[in-house]
């Protein structure tokens, strides 16, 4: 099956606040123009800091908050237009595991209950074929039975997380959106969880949209990346490809970032200026990097025009009008 | 910071307004035929309209309600037809004691709260148990009975503080009244016999009076101390070389204080509309007495004048309170307001 | 021989919990020289936040610290009652918490705290020679337009920008010891990589002492000259970056080096390490690492006896491992 699971075109999220006497200001654009496609079995690393819009997207495609504009087309079906009924059926298909598994898991709620909750809403099984799922599941992320009936604060921040994916699980969805689900843990855990996740997804034939601002855990896990800066989609390739060679300098700037641990050589470090300023109702002219953007900074072409995505070699798109310039 | 101030005016009026339309259509709303119990049994027909008319009560309502708008900003209150004089008057005489009463008590419960919950949240432990168990007592313990034992000890038992005669004794003259406040006048007049006479008599109605407000402002303040005392600045603080009493009354207190401010102002509204049983155990001339006496006897005027008038004082304090918060809370202000 | 500034020794400290005592430092020992940054790696609960409040006399009930030296140019600080120890927190040593959202008292201006800080250790300071000092400092910390900055309220700003007021306020009265406890954890990566440059440069050029506190491997080896690993309340490795990173002698080390996803190793599964770190409250006499170690699990003497910290030759200075099976590890060769 070659034909893409999911594809994302143009998506756009502006966020209005309360209007006061000047409602322009009162404005957000968490995304603008971004679009992707996804294959089925593949794993799509979404790359961003604070304010790239990456959590809006992840909200937009299960449609918890709608878009603005744009289209997302789900197995050939056209997310945004389903009605209500229609909706709640397909997200047992696409389901979404939190960074923050501590605020995610309901502390009243027994783990049990709150991975047998996705296979009530959706009516899935009797009584004891729920019971049957939910120990199976709980069986799957190393946790034994009795621990249906404890509560999350039991337990540790690495099995919350287990908790969580246990309840993505259950509904045997085809597709998965892990929001940051590893950042929150220490290393070793993070690797448990990571592993995890792998498996589960050879298992399962699973199709994962991983949203991350480690680098190098998404080069380690993805297949393919996106690189998103407030709210555009700057680079996107094979991961491999934008690590050892990004071509857009925001990209290299985050691989320059990454610290060196305990390679020998220490790549030169490209410490960006300034910070992420969220835009409001205008979208600033040119280039929305261009502000921090040690190539782009000066350039009139980058003030002037918004660059678009072009192909480069290797599976690889950039949107900039100097791609390659900060590759070492 | 302007927006913010003219976005809690202009809410303040809007309730202010709503509080209006309340008092006016929900009284007619009542039972009862106000004229006729005005005039008595034996009306006739043509007195009752006329006063039906003097009253408000005839014609279309939105022109009434504009009348009576009219009238009550011009100082015209109606008039109590079971004691024969204006309401304004009536309540002009008798506010500046409730208006007293209430001040004291706050007073009283807000400095005692304060200073409990601080030892309370600071040392924690047996004397935090302690100070909550107080609490739980006064807050358990029905002010009129604790009035009542009060008046016990303090009059009968021990002869320190005068009975429940009043705001002061029948010996003692009255200070020319400036502000209505007995102590205030009696200090103004330089009159030191009265004002001791006057603190007397307010020893006992406020301390009962104060009941209550105390332990919740307690409760409210010390749960705020010890939740933001978990903040992480509070531990910066100390790591920049505060003590840990000074890191707690520096950076905690201010940052617990302000939803303590809020329940202040409600607190304090509710103390100056008067209260019943307090006035009543302590033979108090304030409003709560008259009001009741009012509903009692279907007064008609009397009622709606005081829902307007506890209405606008609440709506003053928050309105106080509110502007303060955004003066002491940035953050507040900088969201104009919506929290 | 360069100047010590700080000299810990012996530290140890306790939590008292319902279900009995938690052992949260044992026996911790290291120093610190002028200029010298020395990390301290571990993971949750393996007592390196704890070590940060003992060695500012901030552990409160229920923790208690119960044994140990700690001197601070050379004047003996553990014991030190608290009227004497406000007057060299904030002033020979300082503090940077990871989480500068909650650092800042939000309902006073940034200019108020730094200049609180000022002149809580230099009372005859004057206001206005407070707030010049304070400008001076926020440029310093790479803060522009400081000037105006001094009324701003701490929400005004964003993650990035609050750290490094916490930095100024750190540095203002000029400490020889600066402990960092996960300073750039909640940030940005690209803000991390400025936030560390800073702190590079200032302590630098003013030659602090930083102990930084961390679990991020990969960070330590970018910017720190030694680092001590520590597990379960104790430095089970100790040694300069590259050593410990390279060839590392204590086996925790080396497993939590393998978890890390390197992108220029083979892709599959990450190595783990298996179990929980253990009870606090409950440690075994042996090593108490045993457990989950993939060299001692099961090995009678791992099991009964406690390691003692052993000197790993070749590594630097102070350069150590606490298992049995160190020596033998380095010189079976570069474990793979």
């Amino acid at each position: 099956m070659s034909d893409p699971l999911l594809e994302v075109s143009n998506l756009c999220k502006v966020f209005n606040f309360a209007g006061g006497p000047r409602s322009s200001e009162r404005q957000l654009r968490a995304l603008d123009g971004v679009s992707f496609t996804l294959k089925r079995g593949e794993t799509l690393g979404v790359v961003g800091e604070s304010g790239s819009g990456k959590s809006t997207l992840a909200r937009c495609l299960l449609r918890l908050i709608e878009p603005s504009a744009g289209s997302v087309s789900f197995d050939g079906l056209d997310l945004l237009a389903l009605p209500g009924s229609e909706l709640r059926r397909f997200r047992r298909r696409m389901q979404i595991v939190f960074q923050d598994a501590t605020g995610a898991l309901d502390p009243r709620m027994t783990v049990g209950d709150l991975i047998e909750e996705p296979l009530l809403a959706h009516g899935i099984g009797n009584a004891a074929e729920r019971r049957r799922r939910v120990e199976a599941l709980l069986a799957r992320i190393s946790l034994g039975p009795d621990v249906a009936r404890r509560r999350p604060h039991a337990f540790s921040g690495g099995q919350r997380q287990r908790i969580g994916i246990a309840r993505a699980l259950a509904p045997n969805p085809e597709f998965i959106i892990l929001d940051e689900p590893v950042s929150a843990l220490d290393m070793s855990i993070q690797a448990q969880v990571l592993n995890l996740l792998k498996d589960l997804q050879q298992e399962l034939a699973l199709t994962y949209l991983f949203i991350v601002h480690d680098l190098s855990v998404a080069e380690f896990f993805c297949d393919r990346i996106l690189v998103l800066y407030l709210g555009e989609v700057m680079e996107t390739g094979p991961s491999s490809a934008l690590f050892r060679g990004p071509q857009h300098p925001y990209t290299a700037s985050l691989v320059s970032a990454i610290p060196a641990g305990h390679r020998r050589e220490r790549r030169k470090r490209l410490v960006l200026q300034g910070e992420i300023t969220p835009i409001g109702a205008n979208r600033p002219e040119g280039c929305v990097f261009r502000s921090r953007c040690p190539v782009g900074r000066d350039r009139a072409v980058c003030a002037e025009i918004r660059p678009r995505l072009q192909s480069v070699a290797n599976g690889v798109e950039v949107a900039c009008h100097f791609p390659g310039s900060l590759s070492a | 910071m302007i927006r913010f101030f003219w976005k809690r005016i202009s809410a303040s009026a809007l309730s202010l307004f709503g509080a209006s339309l309340v008092a006016f259509f929900l009284l007619r709303a009542s039972p009862g035929d106000p004229a006729r119990l005005f005039l008595g049994p034996f009306a006739g027909e043509e007195a009752l309209k006329r006063v039906r008319a003097d009253l408000g009560l005839d014609g279309s309502p939105l022109l009434q309600y504009l009348i009576y708008v009219r009238r009550f900003l011009a100082g015209d209150w109606g008039f109590s037809y079971s004691t024969g004089q204006p309401v304004a008057t009536l309540i002009a005489r008798r506010f500046p004691a409730t208006l007293e009463l209430g001040l004291y008590a706050f007073l009283i419960a807000f400095l005692s709260a304060l200073a409990l919950a601080l030892v309370a949240a600071y040392r924690r432990g047996p004397v935090d148990g302690t100070a909550r168990a107080i609490s739980f007592f006064t807050m358990g313990v029905p002010p009129f009975w604790f009035g009542l034992m009060l008046l016990l000890m303090f009059f009968e038992a021990l002869g320190w503080l005068p009975g429940p005669d009043g705001r002061l004794s029948i010996k003692v003259i009255e200070p020319p009244r400036v502000t209505g406040l007995l102590t205030i006048d009696a200090l103004l007049a330089g009159d030191f016999a009265a004002f001791r006479d006057a603190f007397a008599h307010l020893a006992l109605p406020a301390l009962t009076l104060g009941l209550t407000p105390f332990s919740f402002l307690f409760r409210l303040l010390r749960a705020n101390l010890i939740d933001v005392c978990r903040e992480p600045f509070i531990l910066v603080a100390r790591s920049g070389g505060l003590t840990r009493w000074g890191a707690f009354l520096r950076h905690a207190l201010p940052n617990a204080f302000m939803p303590t401010l809020t329940a202040s102002g409600l607190l304090f509204g509710q103390l100056l509309a008067g209260s019943v049983l307090v006035e009543r155990v302590f033979v108090w001339p304030g409003v709560g007495a008259l009001v009741t006496d009012g509903v009692l006897k279907q007064d008609f005027s009397v009622v709606q004048a005081f829902i307007l008038l506890s209405a606008a004082i609440y709506v003053v304090c928050n309105l106080i309170v509110d502007l303060l918060g955004g003066v002491i809370d940035p953050r507040l202000a900088v969201s104009g307001g919506d929290r | 021989m360069s100047d010590r500034v700080l000299e810990v020794s012996g530290l140890s400290a306790v939590f008292a919990t319902r279900e009995g005592t938690a052992a949260a430092l044992r026996d911790v020992s290291f120093s610190l020289e002028a200029g010298q940054r020395l990390a301290v790696v571990g993971e949750s609960g393996c007592g390196k936040s704890t070590l940060a409040l003992a060695l500012l006399g901030l552990l409160d009930p229920p923790g208690q610290m119960i044994g140990g030296l700690i001197r601070l140019n050379g004047r003996d600080i553990a014991n030190l009652p608290e009227r004497q120890m406000k007057a060299i927190r904030g002033r020979e040593i300082s503090l940077i918490f990871q989480d500068p959202m909650g650092s800042l008292d939000p309902i006073k201006t940034i200019g108020s705290q730094l200049v609180d800080a000022l002149r809580r250790h230099q009372p005859g300071l004057a206001r206005r020679a407070a707030r010049r000092r304070a400008v001076e400092l926020l440029g310093e910390v790479e803060i522009a337009d400081a000037e105006r900055r001094l009324g701003d309220y701490p929400h005004h700003y964003s993650g990035g920008m609050r750290q490094r007021v916490m930095i100024a306020i750190a540095i203002a009265n000029n400490p020889s010891v600066l402990v960092a406890d996960e300073p750039t954890t909640a940030l940005d990566v690209t803000v991390q990589a400025q936030i560390l440059k800073l702190f590079e440069r200032l302590v630098d050029r003013r030659r602090i002492a930083l102990l930084l506190i961390t679990h991020n491997l990969s960070l330590v080896a970018d910017f720190c000259e030694s680092v001590h690993v520590m597990y379960a309340g104790r430095f089970v490795e100790c040694g300069s970056v590259d050593a410990v990173f390279n060839r590392p002698a204590h086996p925790y080390t080396e497993a939590l080096l393998k978890s890390i996803p390197d992108p220029e190793r083979r892709k599959g599964r990450l190595p783990t390490i298996a179990g929980l770190p253990p009870d606090l409250r409950r440690l075994p006499k042996g090593c108490a690492f045993e457990p989950r170690c993939p060299l001692g699990n099961g090995r009678q003497i791992c099991v009964s006896v406690a390691p003692r910290r052993q000197r790993v030759g070749g590594r630097g200075e102070d350069a150590s491992a606490e298992c049995h099976f160190a020596a033998e590890k380095m010189t079976a060769g570069v474990v793979s």
